[in-house]
């Protein structure tokens, strides 16, 4: 095989190595990458915690507390969720959610 | 031979229905059937925050997982895939931002050509605003792409402040920053062939340097060429087709294809041994 039939194949070869390649990274982006995600949600205390109904009801605050939890979301989820900045980077290196119970229907910039 | 090039002096039948095909693109983005799409990433430079975007934005969505420290195999995957199978036809047929910009080119003001380097100012953009700034010190920077982006600016930052005025709500402006970037792109649309493209942005800057890996190809046929110039002249973008048909800076616009020793092709077409591709 001769140079300049070598390198054409090479040149002909090039495009299609980086089309599957790329196709495996969308496979590998949509079906299989994910990302822990912290989130805070309110939990309402159940009342014999609290002391009975009545016992304890501070304004605004009655037998409420917030937990964080950790959720699975997937590449095509946390797209979503940076089109309107409803996840940022903690200091220790963790993602987390923004928000708690609806989303922000506009992007922060 | 000469006189076949110069038979083919009017744009070709594809190059005259270019207008069309951007128009037709354009209603795709535009999410005509409201799905909102917005965990999918489209393949062009169309802002998420635009209330009539039908996919996420490759760039928005590369700076915000390089804020969050993730690599993003889907935005990345989309851009090479399309990169690999087309280059900077994505650009010149398909991106919105560029369909305006090609509509505002056309009014008959005094146009600037901007000098070959200003195409490197797309990579420092890359390199800075969409990985580095965000990478370093997160989304919240004033220097985060999206909080300059002029995209960003005119299809979602000023239609959301026209909104609100309209409705009588107290109006947030957009930062200074913005409204300063979104003024001067916007009037450099007037007197210059697609400033935004040509020297800033970020994802045709990626496009253009599959220019010369990608599957369809433009492929310059010296046989053909009695270098008359009529492939150079059209473009308005700096590029000299007959020596380097696949060159970064190229929107593949397909101006040059009115000469018919330019063509359109595929890299697994039969090639003859004099061409240039």
């Amino acid at each position: 095989m001769n140079d300049t039939r070598r390198r054409r194949i090479v040149h002909a070869a090039m495009p299609v190595v980086l089309v599957l390649a790329a196709a495996g990274l969308v496979v590998y982006g949509a079906a299989f990458h994910s990302r822990q995600v912290l989130m805070d949600r309110e939990v309402r205390l159940p009342d014999a915690l609290m002391g009975g109904r009545g016992a304890f009801s501070p304004p605004g605050g009655f037998g409420r507390m917030v937990e964080s939890i950790i959720l699975e979301e997937s590449e095509p989820e946390l797209i979503r969720e940076v089109t309107f900045g409803g996840v940022t980077r903690l200091d220790t290196g963790e993602t987390k959610r923004t928000y708690t119970g609806q989303p922000p229907s506009l992007c922060p910039t | 031979m000469v006189s076949m090039a110069a038979e083919t002096d009017r744009p070709s039948k594809l190059v005259r229905l270019r207008a069309w095909v951007q128009a037709a693109f354009l209603l795709v983005w535009l999410d005509p059937l409201m799905l909102r799409l917005h965990n999918v990433c489209g393949p062009v430079f169309h802002c998420y925050s635009c209330p009539l975007a039908a996919f996420a934005c490759p760039v928005g969505v590369l700076a915000n997982f390089s804020a969050l420290h993730v690599f993003p195999f889907l935005a990345v995957g989309t851009i090479v895939l399309a990169g690999a199978l087309f280059g900077s036809i994505v650009c010149g047929w398909v991106c919105p931002f560029g369909f305006l910009q090609d509509l505002i080119g056309k009014l008959p003001t005094p146009k600037l050509r901007l000098p070959a380097w200003a195409g490197y100012g797309r990579y420092a953009v890359l390199g800075a605003f969409v990985l580095a700034v965000p990478f370093l010190f997160g989304e919240g920077h004033p220097l985060f792409f999206c909080r300059l982006c002029p995209a960003g600016g005119l299809e979602g930052a000023l239609p959301f402040t026209a909104r609100l005025a309209l409705s009588g709500q107290p109006i947030v402006w957009p930062s200074m920053a913005k409204i300063a970037i979104v003024a001067l792109v916007g009037a450099a649309m007037f007197f210059s062939w697609r400033p935004w493209c040509r020297a800033l942005c970020p994802l045709g800057g990626i496009y253009g340097l599959f220019n010369r890996l990608s599957l369809v190809r433009l492929r310059s046929r010296p046989d053909l060429c009695d270098g008359c110039g009529r492939c150079e002249r059209p473009c308005r973008y700096g590029v000299v087709p007959g020596r380097e048909p696949n060159d970064p800076a190229c929107i593949r616009c397909l101006d040059c294809t009115r000469c018919g020793a330019i063509r359109l092709g595929s890299v697994l077409g039969a090639s003859r041994g004099s061409e240039r591709s």
